[in-house]
């Protein structure tokens, strides 16, 4: 049977199962028979990858039937993803830096800048803007991709507290913004050849399970070329799953990262696994002395004093999903049904990419790609299309370059599908697979890589 | 009633193309688009996919799916079911 021919009669199926239903058939909503065709409201929070992602495909697949709103805190997005690339100046944040209401405009969507609040009783997602007047939005649909926040030890907000993100003592910089340029201009002080970058690792999940080695590696490649020496120390709260080889703790690119740690940057990296961060101090600001106290896995304390200390806390799903109930108690991130992302407590509330709870990483790539199934998902509730039949089951991809060094890049890759049984997105892998080694054409991948992901995210 | 469903549905598929073909090959094509650009069409080195034979694309992608070379393509192609391959061959095929 040919494929329009298959369609024909899954339109046909469609037609009497929402008549025998008692509603009206969804196909004379697109006008083809009768006129006033429903239009949904579908508002979208957040404005990285995947809330960009959503808000364009939902409109893509929706046309005039969906009607999107677009939330985001600000009317610009900074994005992560090469931002490890700012560190040594081989591109500016303004690179980095894409307009969420240029792209709404182009895709005939409707922009809003402010911080979100959902009133699910009342349907209505309440804005509020930096001058404090407020844009009630009522709802058929919400699509939540807010990103992560972060439980931070409290000796961290001590030492940061009431200070601007670009001077922080202690940056994170794990949201592309002020903290990234902070820490180039941190890195940019460190003395010649003796001085010591610490990077505290979380416990995964975590965003971006390369990322940190990433950043290592380009802070390493730094150190190495232009300050002619220093050290870069890993603490790293993740335990090896082999005891015997600590590098077995590394989240991602195991192969890449423990040749880059033992190799090219064997006189500058020190790799500490199982080492839970206990206390941060600082003394002199910004540029000051900064130290770290870690228990190590034989339950031994080291305090390790350095120039520059990244800590990237424990992370958690951004505040909003929290505040609007859906999390249960003793969990970080949003309970979904994986076919659509709906969330468990509210089916229709949608939560896509690092604040929902799956096996598929938190990275940009991957909750783009989660996005789609979301919007896709959401068009067939709406009945806008046909629902999946058994065997269309939700497939998503996760994809990365890594830069090892200015010139040299790494890659990762991995696939997941849904699994009616377990009902989780599982991972295929057939499909898992990572750079043999460090490349030059890998380099200039990432960037094309990277083009066609914000191109296809931002509408740039 | 069947020829009014059998109408409408006509008028739907006509409506809905490029958008959405009725199977899952918008969705599943879509997927490709992280790397290759929107629509298929890339910006920069990677290959456009849009527009090409769907022949050519099923064949290329079942070909990385046999082959054990260690390539970000060819643990692409292994994420898919045969029948995937050819609904996004089929749906990329039709973009222009």
């Amino acid at each position: 049977m040919d494929i329009k021919r298959r369609n024909l009669l899954r339109f046909a199926g469609l037609g009497a199962a929402a008549t025998a239903a008692g509603i009206a058939p969804t196909l004379t909503r697109v006008g083809a028979v009768e006129a006033a065709p429903v239009v949904r409201k579908v508002v979208v929070i957040g404005g990285g990858f995947g809330g960009s992602t959503v808000a364009k495909y939902l409109k893509l697949w929706g046309q005039a039937q969906v009607e999107v709103t677009h939330v985001s805190l600000a009317s610009t997005y900074v994005s992560p993803i090469l931002s490890n690339l700012v560190l040594n100046g081989q591109k500016s944040l303004a690179s980095l830096t894409f307009n969420l209401q240029t792209a709404a405009t182009k895709l005939g969507i409707r922009f809003v800048a402010g911080s979100a609040a959902i009133d699910r009783g009342a349907r209505l997602v309440r804005v509020t803007h930096d001058n404090g007047t407020e844009t009630l939005l009522d709802y058929d649909k919400v699509v939540l991709s807010p990103g992560i926040a972060f439980n931070t030890l409290p000796s961290m907000l001590a030492a940061n507290r009431g200070i601007a993100g670009g001077k922080l003592p202690i940056p994170h910089a794990w949201q592309a913004g002020p903290q990234v340029g902070n820490l180039k201009a941190q890195i940019d002080r460190m003395p010649s050849s003796s001085g010591v970058f610490v990077l505290c690792i979380p416990k995964a999940p975590y965003r971006c399970p390369p990322g940190p080695y990433e950043r290592a590696c380009v802070v390493a490649d730094i150190l190495k070329r232009v300050k002619r020496g220093g050290r870069v120390v890993i603490f790293d709260a993740n335990a090896p799953t082999n005891p015997a080889d600590k590098y077995t703790a590394i989240q991602a690119e195991q192969h890449t990262f423990s040749t880059a740690f033992t190799g090219a940057y064997g006189s500058i990296v020190e790799y500490v696994p199982n080492a839970t961060l206990l206390e941060v101090g600082t003394t002199g600001g910004q540029f000051g002395t900064k130290t770290a106290r870690v228990r190590l896995g034989d339950g031994s304390v080291r305090t390790q004093t350095c120039n520059v200390l990244n800590v990237l806390p424990e992370h958690k799903a951004g505040a909003i999903a929290f505040a609007a109930d859906l999390i249960p108690v003793g969990q970080r991130f949003v309970p979904v049904d994986q076919q659509s992302y709906a969330s468990l407590a509210d089916p229709d509330i949608h939560v896509i990419g690092d604040a929902h709870d799956s096996k598929q990483p938190k990275a940009g790539h991957v909750a783009n790609s989660e996005a789609k199934v979301c919007a896709d998902a959401i068009v067939r509730e709406f009945g806008i299309l046909p629902p999946r039949t058994a065997e269309e089951v939700p497939v998503t991809n996760s994809a990365c370059y890594s830069p090892i060094s200015s010139t040299t890049a790494s890659w990762l890759t991995v696939g997941f599908r849904y699994d009616p049984v377990s009902r989780q997105m599982v991972r295929i892998d057939a499909s898992l697979a990572e750079a043999e080694q460090p490349s030059g054409d890998n380099y200039k991948m990432m960037l094309a890589w990277a083009n066609n992901l914000f191109a296809d995210t931002f509408s740039v | 009633m069947t020829g009014y469903r059998y109408s409408a549905a006509l008028a739907l598929l006509a409506l809905a193309a490029p958008y959405a073909a009725a199977d899952n090959g918008a969705l599943l094509a879509s997927q490709c688009y992280q790397c290759h650009g929107p629509n298929g069409r890339s910006k920069g080195e990677i290959d456009t996919i849009a527009g090409k034979s769907a022949s050519d694309i099923y064949g290329d992608m079942r070909e990385m799916q046999q082959k054990p070379d260690v390539d970000i393509m060819h643990a692409q192609a292994r994420i898919y079911t045969d029948a995937e391959l050819r609904a996004i061959a089929n749906y990329l095929a039709t973009l222009r």
